[in-house]
């Protein structure tokens, strides 16, 4: 798969690789950009096996860059919500990367991943979801201004998933199916970029949900749960 | 295949620069509730392996549970592992340029927590282009008190008890073993949680009950021993198997039944220990004696119970047979003996393929008789 995108212009990251992740649900995907164009781009089968698959198709793309592991210069992760063991799986991996290149790691929705897969350039009010489970969803809106900008971190929150075509309407949205994919970083780069990086040792994804034992204890008591 | 994993890249240890080099190799460990990572050394195979670092994170979090959250441990996991293999290095004296090669435990244990470390581990490894050797977190423990004792070497028999397992395992050489009993309902860790919580104790109740049990008077309260009667004859299938749900419930009715328990509490905790280590260092030394073994290897958190380390040796004796044990932060979870494990496979030439996958349950490589376990 080929794709560019012209919505950033290439500026300190013209010509660098990017080694993309995105794995909030069972379809994971794997991308390499260099400056902003998608040079790489392949989808993952993230749910249980024998085989865990990520890391391999990781590998493999990386393989097809000049110096290969040594020519990527940074990770962007999507950081959720969704599944929490596919995206703990694609933090621990960006995590191995980066700590042993010495690289920086960046963050961004897999929400918003999703318009960038999905709306094209059209500018608009998207209402995004992701399988919340439980019949929930988790719910964004998100912007796309007239110059094609995507922000890189945006709200959401968790709602009855018979609910997201009137919520959409409520919100004066085009509620947008479609998943996330780690191509579409090609078309927020700049926006990640501007963000800075994450700290590497005390990043995690945002699951959208806290571990349902942690809900049910913190009812109990009142308070948050002690660390 | 992530299952089959582990292949041969020849005899010779591939990553290293030749047969006098060191190899320095990084350990992780992330199967439940402790972050651990360890650097072992060693000048080759055959050669003594050395402990450079050892850095154990513990999640104390999960207490107020009573017992291990799973996706509250794998995401400390992920937030805990790049500062521990940080400082594991550091105390090592090395950087990740002097590493030959990556042990990663990958089975059995919480499959979220195991997907960190190997995860994290498998990416580590790709990116410093050095291989990955899965490492089974029980053949960990059984290299566990080699770290620190010369001659907790094979042929051994070996008592593995923990939290989540117990078991009886023959060992003629490293990489060949023969599982001979099990526990067929809770392991023996998981019994002193559970009579911890009945007798009032915090999580992990483990060394609570030594404690306790130390202050009580032996022979008050009176367990039957599980699994050691006359009617397990040797040979019979299940002779060198244990069992302590039966002990719990009679530890659950003693608790009922006490007019006092504040008065009763240390002897119950005396009683219920002195029965459950009866068994185990019983059934142990008759395998040991019926296998012709002359040295006992404990592994596992429970042998961090000095009660049972001192019975196991004060038995041992009227076999002839040495007992040994690892200290406790090598009998605990810990990425030395993940390391030192993942040292033996990286000699043999065993290597890891990066679909390595994480599993809850998977036999030890080299064991015979492992159905069900």
């Amino acid at each position: 798969m080929a794709a560019s995108s012209s919505a950033h212009p290439i500026t300190s990251f013209a010509g660098s690789y990017t080694l993309a992740l995105e794995a909030s649900t069972y379809a994971g995907s794997v991308a390499i950009l260099c400056g902003s164009d998608v040079v790489v781009a392949r989808d993952v089968e993230m749910g249980r096996r024998a085989d865990e698959k990520l890391m391999p198709v990781v590998a493999e793309c990386v393989a097809t860059l000049p110096d290969g592991m040594r020519s990527v210069e940074r990770i962007v992760c999507g950081a959720g919500p969704g599944s929490f063991t596919s995206l703990r799986i694609a933090a621990s991996i960006a995590k191995g990367i980066c700590h042993a290149r010495g690289i920086p790691l960046f963050e961004l929705s897999s929400l918003a991943l999703i318009v960038a897969a999905s709306a094209g350039d059209q500018p608009g009010r998207y209402l995004v979801s992701l399988d919340a489970m439980r019949g929930e969803s988790f719910a964004a809106i998100v912007e796309v201004g007239n110059d094609r900008k995507i922000a890189a971190a945006v709200p959401f929150e968790i709602v009855e998933a018979s609910t997201l075509a009137e919520k959409a309407r409520g919100a004066g949205a085009e509620l947008l199916p479609g998943a996330p994919h780690a191509a579409g970083v090609a078309r927020m780069l700049g926006s990640v970029l501007d963000r800075g990086p994450v700290d590497l040792a005390a990043w995690e994804p945002d699951y959208g949900r806290a571990a349902e034992a942690q809900v049910r204890w913190e009812a109990a008591n009142g308070r948050p749960l002690p660390r | 295949m992530g299952l089959a994993r582990q292949s041969r890249a020849g005899g010779a240890a591939a990553g290293t620069a030749g047969a006098l080099s060191v190899t320095l190799l990084l350990g992780i460990e992330t199967s439940c509730d402790e972050t651990s990572a360890a650097v072992v050394e060693s000048s080759g195979p055959g050669e003594r392996p050395e402990l450079r670092s050892l850095v154990i994170l513990s999640q104390d979090v999960h207490a107020v549970f009573g017992g291990v959250v799973p996706e509250i441990a794998a995401r400390a996991h992920l937030t805990s592992i790049v500062p521990v293999v940080d400082k594991a290095l550091a105390d090592a004296g090395i950087g990740f340029s002097e590493l030959s090669a990556v042990a990663v435990t990958h089975a059995p244990g919480l499959i979220g927590a195991l997907l960190a470390g190997v995860s994290y581990g498998k990416a580590l490894a790709h990116s410093l282009d050095i291989p990955v050797v899965a490492v089974h977190h029980m053949e960990g423990h059984l290299f566990a008190a080699s770290l620190e004792d010369p001659d907790a070497e094979p042929p051994f028999m070996a008592l593995l008890v923990s939290g989540g397992h117990t078991m009886l395992i023959d060992c003629p050489a490293w990489g060949s073993y023969e599982l001979l009993g099990a526990t067929r309902d809770d392991a023996a860790g998981e019994a002193f949680d559970k009579v911890a919580k009945l007798l009032g104790l915090p999580y992990p109740g483990g060394r609570y009950v030594e404690e306790l049990a130390a202050r009580g008077k032996p022979g008050r309260f009176k367990f039957k021993p599980p699994m050691l009667d006359g009617t397990w004859k040797a040979n019979q299938p299940g002779y060198h198997d244990v069992s302590f749900s039966g002990l719990k419930t009679a530890v659950l009715n003693a608790v009922r039944g006490s007019s006092d328990i504040e008065r009763d509490r240390a002897d119950i905790a005396r009683g219920f220990q002195d029965a459950l280590i009866e068994t185990l260092v019983e059934k142990t030394v008759r395998a040991a004696d019926e296998r012709g073994r002359s040295r006992i290897v404990l592994g596992g958190g429970v042998a961090c119970n000095r009660t049972l380390v001192a019975a196991a040796r004060k038995r041992a004796e009227r076999i002839g047979a040495t007992v040994h044990s690892a200290s406790p932060r090598l009998s605990t979870d810990n990425a030395a003996m993940i390391a030192r494990a993942g040292l033996f496979h990286f000699e043999r030439g065993e290597r890891a393929e990066l679909s390595l996958n994480a599993f809850a349950t998977l036999p030890i490589p080299g064991l015979k008789n492992a159905a069900g376990f």
